[in-house]
Order: C-alpha cells, then structure tokens, then sequence
C-alpha cells in the first residue's frame, strides 16, 4: 500500500497567524504613537505659548515710555543736526564782501550806493568817476576779476563842466561768484 | 470581533485622529514656534537697539555745549524778543542807531524753500552809522550761533564826489530771516512701539571748529519784579 504524505499546511497557517499579529501590533502602535504625538503637541504648544507671553511680556518691560521718548529725542536731534549741518555748509558770510570788493575799487572811484541781494549774489552799484578813462578802467578790473561772473551796466551819464571835463555817474550790476560769502 | 478588523479599525481612527487632530496642533506648533523665534529675535533687535540709543544718548552729553548752539540755532518757536534785543546790543557794542524794524506777519512765516523743518521769519529793519561799524555790526551777526541769515542790505551816501570822507555815516537797510525748526515728518515716528532701525547719527559736525566758534547771545533778561495789584494804572 502505497503511503501519500501530505505535507499539513501548517507553514502557512503560521505564517498567517504572525502577518495578522504584526498588523494588529503596529496599527496599536501606530494609534498610539498618533495619540501620543498628539499630545507631546499639546503640550509643548502649551510650554510655547507659555514662552511667547514670557517674551511678549520682556519686550513690553522693555518698550518703556523713557525709552520711546529716547528714540524720539535723538531721531529728531538726528533730522535737526542734518538740518543744521546743511545750513552751516550753506552759511553765506555778508560782510565777506567788502573785504572782496575793497581792493576791487578804482583809486579815483567813488561808489554812492550799494543793494547787495546775497542769496541771489548780485550787487547793484552806483557810482562816480571823475572820467570816462577812470570809469574804462575800473569796468576792465571788474573784467579781470573771475569771482564776478558778470557786469552789466544799467545807466551812464557823463557830465560836462565848462573845461570840457566832467565826472561819469554809472550804474552797474554785478553777477558774483557765490563763494565770496564763504 | 476579529483582529483584522480591529487592525482596520485602529488604521481608520489612526488616519481620522491623525489627519484631524495631530496634524493641525503639529502646523500650530510650527507656527508658534517660528512665532516664538521671531519674538526671540524681536527681544534681541530691541535690546541692542535700546543699548544703542542709550549709547549715543551718553556720547552726546559728551558734547553739551554744541548740542546747545544746535538747539538755539534751531528752537522750536523763533525767539523775536531776544532777536530784536540782541540787535539792539549788537547796534549799540558797534556805534550804530537801530531803528524802522518790521517784522513778516505770523502769516508770512513760512517754511524754507530747501527745507520743509525750517520756518523763516523775516526782519527788516534799518542802522544808521560808519561802514567799519556796519561791517562789524555784520561780523558780530555772523558770529552768532543763530545763524541768522541776512537775505539782503543796501546803502548809500547822499552826498556827491569829494564829499565822502571816512567820517561819513550811511543809512543801512537790511533783510535779515529768523528761523525755527519742527520736524514735520515726527509724527510718522509716533507710534507707541519700537521699531528698531538703524541710527546712523553723524557727529563729525559737532567736532566742526566753525560750530565752537559759534557764540549763544546771553543777553535773555529773566524779570526780577512781577506782579502789580493794578497792572492798568500807570506805574
């Protein structure tokens, strides 16, 4: 009689047995750690918000009126110290013109009024020459000087006397350099 | 109830408690925690910012004397009393006779044309006396910490040629502007935090020669005598 071996299933039953066991372990794990994940965020959301009023707090302590008031006293010294910086660059010096205009004055010229407009750097002058040649050459010194940038003459007058002589009244507007007032 | 089932069961509420719960406190965590780094870094910015403006409060104090002349050459509200009296003393030190001031109506003050924190208030008046003295009387001007700006002057001799001499006296009038200074973008700095920016605050000016050689008129009265019962009775 021949004998069949059958080879039982049980390999396989096992087998089956442990796939199950596993998946039933890891999704306990897994629905755990979830859980726990959970509240590990929970909690250390709680121990942030705690942190971020700690700080909310600190940086409130720090923003103080003393100090508000600090940053505005030297952010509007910042703007008037510019500002002054700028004007004291800007700074024309009036009397500076004499000093500039004195050695440009004909010897035998007489200037009888002056309107000096100093932001505009303009000088309107009037005067007087004994004669033409006097008043030729006080135009060329004028001419020769590079701080006055023009000469413009606005009136002239000659008068005669009876030798046939006689004094020049002139007007004359000079352009000038601005840095004569520096 | 068989374990497949559970397992099924347990991968649902997993996924459910998972995509519901834990995923969304764990997007809030990340959140609160860049949250939390950016006070972090605030706390920081703001305390090197504090440190900083204390630090240059200190250095200025090292510089009183010119923070003065900056402050009485820019004072909030230009000071016409103490202007006029300065020029009176000014006309008298230098032999001259002041007289015929007008002043620019409140109206008229307006803003510099260079500079919207400046308001100019304009002067003209008129000096009787020698050039030298007028030359000196200009000097004296310009020496002051004020920096009052003299727009214009003119002057004239009414005598003809041959009649000028040095002892000759001339009729000046000038044009002078007083200023003031506020600074019309303050209110943009006025909210109630700190914003720390940076300060970049030059003080090379206040170690300028030119600033130190600039002089305060110390000529403010303080009144020694106040009160009267009937101030509408003659005195």
């Amino acid at each position: 009689m021949a004998v069949e071996i059958i080879p039982k299933p049980k390999g396989r039953k096992k087998i089956k047995v442990s796939l199950i066991a596993i998946g039933y372990y890891l999704s306990v794990s897994l629905f755990i750690g979830v859980l726990l994940a959970y509240f590990s965020f929970y909690l250390f959301e709680n121990n942030l918000n705690k942190r971020l009023g700690e700080l909310s707090n600190l940086i409130a302590q720090k923003e103080t009126r003393e100090a508000k008031d600090l940053e505005n006293r030297i952010f509007d010294f910042k703007d008037k110290l510019e500002d002054f910086a700028k004007l004291l660059e800007a700074r024309k010096k009036s009397s500076q013109f004499f000093a500039f205009f004195g050695p440009l004055s004909h010897k035998r010229a007489f200037f009888s009024r002056l309107d000096l407009d100093i932001g505009g750097s303009k000088a309107e002058l009037r005067g007087q020459t004994e004669s033409l040649k006097t008043f030729r050459e006080q135009m060329l010194i004028f001419a020769q000087e590079n701080l006055i940038k023009e000469t413009d003459l606005s009136a002239l007058s000659i008068e005669r006397g009876a030798d046939n002589k006689g004094g020049v009244t002139f007007g004359l507007n000079l352009l000038l350099n601005p840095q004569i007032f520096k | 109830m068989s374990r497949l089932v559970i397992i099924i069961l347990l991968l649902v509420l997993s996924f459910l408690f998972g995509y519901f719960f834990a995923w969304p406190k764990y997007q809030g965590l990340a959140n609160l925690k860049n949250e939390v780094n950016n006070k972090e870094t605030e706390l920081v910015l703001k305390e090197d910012y504090i440190f900083q403006l204390f630090s240059i409060s200190r250095e200025l104090e090292k510089y009183q004397e010119e923070v003065a002349k900056i402050n009485y050459a820019l004072p909030a509200e230009a000071d016409i009393p103490e202007t006029l009296e300065f020029l009176e003393q000014a006309c008298s030190t230098n032999g001259l006779a002041l007289s015929g001031i007008t002043l620019s109506p409140k109206s008229s003050v307006s803003a510099s044309s260079e500079n919207p924190n400046i308001k100019e208030t304009s002067i003209s008046f008129s000096v009787r006396g020698k050039l030298e003295s007028f030359i000196s009387f200009l000097r004296q001007m310009e020496e002051s910490a004020k920096l009052f700006g003299v727009n214009s002057f003119s002057f004239g001799f009414s005598g003809g040629l041959g009649e000028a001499g040095q002892g000759n006296e001339f009729s000046f009038k000038v044009e002078m502007k007083v200023r003031s200074w506020s600074n019309v973008l303050s209110e943009n700095n006025s909210g109630a935090n700190l914003q720390p920016k940076q300060v970049d605050l030059n003080l090379d000016i206040l170690k300028n020669p030119v600033l130190k050689d600039l002089k305060i008129f110390e000529g403010v009265i303080i009144p020694e005598e106040k009160g009267r019962e009937n101030p509408f009775i003659p005195y």
